[in-house]
């Protein structure tokens, strides 16, 4: 999180533990679909929330999702974002990133405790923070999904 | 990342009796998997090895299909005799037994990929894909890797690559059934 001057003023690094049934929905529709864009996964959506209630399986979007905008209670989303996949040869991994940034142009404080995200349109990834976050007006929420797999 | 797969063998021989069983922690998603998941994603355009080696170049929104036709190895879950351990920039097996009832070829069953199987006590899932492959080749045919090739645009491009701890050697007759499962937990 960066303040109105653009410094860091917290950041955290979590293990996302909570993939949902929305995800083995897409990639069992992307796996047994034809040729084509039918099941492909696209239209990302990063999202954040104040719900409080733990992750489950059967979720299909964040408890209380933070609308986009300037009004009380609202944070100003910005573009989903990728960096390009990091190959390791040495160690056999590779990732990339999935970013958003969310700004706080309320006015007032505004409180972020879960974190989730969409493709084409389905809730696929739901994650409760361990500690909630509170942005102070103008301050810029950044959340950073890696996506790693090791061979 | 809370996906884990898993591989699923069993040999059924010609009286129908099953002769071996093992499942496998699956370990090995390779460089195309993350590559063309953020291709999709991402809407942006990196290149891709697809199983003979050149590189392929694909726009976003398509499915990494699996599925296949029997009596055709292009797509789906492979198997092959080849035994060096799994490399991230792997874009095929190591040796490839094809399809068919030479020597040395098996014949390959369609693909299969089951509905998720969802357990909300507790909150895991998982996805099934199988396929069977028929020893008719007239002797007995070592098994030792198996992979699972998507099709992208008529591409087929491997994403995961793994090597068995064991070898399985498949009698005339018999039928190698290979399942990979892939689980997610919340």
């Amino acid at each position: 999180m960066r303040d109105k001057n653009g410094k860091t003023v917290y950041r955290r690094r979590y293990k996302s533990r909570s993939f949902v049934e929305g995800f083995l929905n897409a990639l069992q529709n992307s796996f047994s679909a034809g040729v084509g864009p039918n099941g492909s996964l696209s239209s990302p959506n990063l999202v954040v929330g104040s719900g409080t209630t733990p992750p489950k399986i059967t979720d299909t979007g964040l408890t209380n999702q933070i609308g986009n905008g300037t009004s009380p209670g609202q944070l100003q989303y910005g573009n989903n974002s990728f960096t390009t996949p990091i190959i390791n040869t040495n160690t056999n991994t590779g990732s990339f990133t999935w970013s958003k940034t969310f700004n706080n142009g309320s006015g007032g404080n505004v409180t972020v405790s879960e974190v989730g995200a969409y493709l084409s349109g389905t809730f696929i990834l739901h994650d409760l923070l361990p500690s909630p976050i509170t942005l102070a007006p103008n301050q810029v929420l950044t959340v950073v999904y890696t996506i790693t797999i090791s061979t | 990342m809370n996906v884990k797969a898993y591989l699923k063998i069993k040999v059924i021989n010609e009286k129908g009796k099953c002769i071996y069983y093992r499942r496998y922690r699956s370990r090995s998603f390779v460089a195309n998997f993350i590559n063309a998941l953020y291709i999709d994603v991402s809407g942006q355009r990196i290149t891709l090895v697809n199983t003979g080696g050149g590189t392929t170049s694909v726009p976003s929104g398509f499915a990494m299909s699996v599925t296949d036709t029997s009596n055709d190895n292009s797509y789906g879950i492979q198997i092959g005799a080849g035994t060096t351990a799994p490399a991230i920039t792997d874009f095929s097996l190591k040796q490839l037994i094809p399809n068919g009832t030479s020597a040395g070829q098996m014949q390959y069953g369609a693909v299969t990929v089951m509905s998720p199987v969802i357990n909300t006590t507790n909150n895991t899932g998982y996805i099934t894909v199988t396929r069977a492959f028929t020893n008719n080749s007239g002797g007995s045919i070592t098994v030792s890797e198996v992979g699972l090739v998507v099709n992208i645009f008529t591409t087929p491009i491997l994403i995961i690559h793994d090597l068995l701890p064991t070898p399985i050697t498949v009698p005339n007759g018999s039928t190698l059934s290979i399942a990979y499962e892939i689980q997610i937990a919340t």
